[in-house]
């Protein structure tokens, strides 16, 4: 995503970690959580952005996933983009 | 010498038989007749062992049943069924019901489990923070404009969402696909998908 000249890039991923499961657990609609530096587990891909773009992040995920009813799923950003992929997985053939 | 007679609540076998006559007719549990009636299933349990239950229970089973109190109390009077329902009254006991009753139920019963995990999840959210007070200040709220700004973008088609997949489904042209990445961003108000699939080409097989 192109804003201000730069990008954001964003991983939307599952977790095994109990206190980050039980801190989502307790959130509210529309709130989000700072629960550590973004660069803990994106050094590769972050190159110094700032907390603003942290913040403009979680909005565009937020936003996303009030298009749709179930709690914390992001309709574009997570739904369609791996169901479209799921069938990727599954055909028998491709026409390449 | 003085004797204390134990006291109980007042029972009566014949209660019971013809409790649990009518429930098993009806292929009723007492947990059917507590959720039917609106008592406690200690309640329901209870009165199939002959403790009689208290008198609006009483009214509530004797209703729920469609049967008169006075039947069920003594067996003498004669109530809708008296006990033992013929077919018609056992399809009128509201065992059946048309298809949208037994949504609107069933929307109940969900709604039910869907408050007492709302419950659950609000007593684990004020333990939590009370447990430890600095997730306060973790926890963010985007603003209005932030929001406003942030579906602009989306709709403009500036979001990207991607996903992959490790594919290992040969093509028809003797290719194997191995990675599949999909991308998809709104346009207005429609989705484009976008798609890109790398592969290897295999050596196809001599027969």
């Amino acid at each position: 995503m192109s804003h201000t000249g730069g990008w954001i890039v964003g991983v939307i991923e599952g977790s095994k970690n109990v206190e980050l499961l039980n801190a989502g657990e307790l959130l509210d609609r529309g709130e989000y959580l700072d629960a550590r530096e973004l660069r803990v587990d994106l050094m590769e891909y972050l190159r110094g952005k700032s907390k603003e773009v942290f913040d403009q992040a979680a909005a565009i995920v937020l936003a996303d996933a009030s298009h749709q009813a179930m709690r914390g799923f992001p309709l574009l950003l997570d739904y369609f983009a791996m169901a479209r992929c799921s069938v990727l997985g599954r055909v028998r053939s491709l026409n390449l | 010498m003085t004797s204390v007679m134990p006291i109980s609540k007042p029972s009566d076998p014949g209660f019971a038989d013809r409790l649990i006559t009518t429930l098993s007719k009806a292929g009723m549990y007492p947990r059917d007749l507590a959720e039917l009636a609106g008592i406690s299933q200690e309640a329901a349990e209870a009165a199939t062992r002959g403790v009689f239950p208290s008198a609006p229970e009483l009214y509530r089973i004797a209703k729920a049943l469609r049967v008169t109190m006075e039947w069920l109390v003594s067996g003498e009077e004669s109530g809708t069924g008296a006990g033992i329902p013929n077919f018609e009254e056992m399809v009128d006991l509201q065992r059946w019901q048309e298809v949208e009753e037994f949504y609107h139920c069933a929307d109940g019963l969900i709604a039910k489990d869907v408050r007492e995990a709302v419950d659950l999840r609000r007593r684990l959210r004020e333990e939590l923070l009370e447990s430890d007070p600095s997730i306060v200040n973790k926890i963010k709220r985007p603003t209005t404009e932030m929001i406003a700004w942030a579906k602009e973008q989306l709709f403009q088609g500036q979001v990207c969402g991607i996903d992959g997949t490790l594919s290992r489904s040969p093509s028809l042209s003797g290719g194997r696909a191995r990675i599949g990445v999909a991308a998809t961003t709104y346009q207005g108000d429609k989705i484009q998908r976008v798609l890109y699939v790398s592969y290897r080409r295999m050596d196809r097989r001599r027969h």
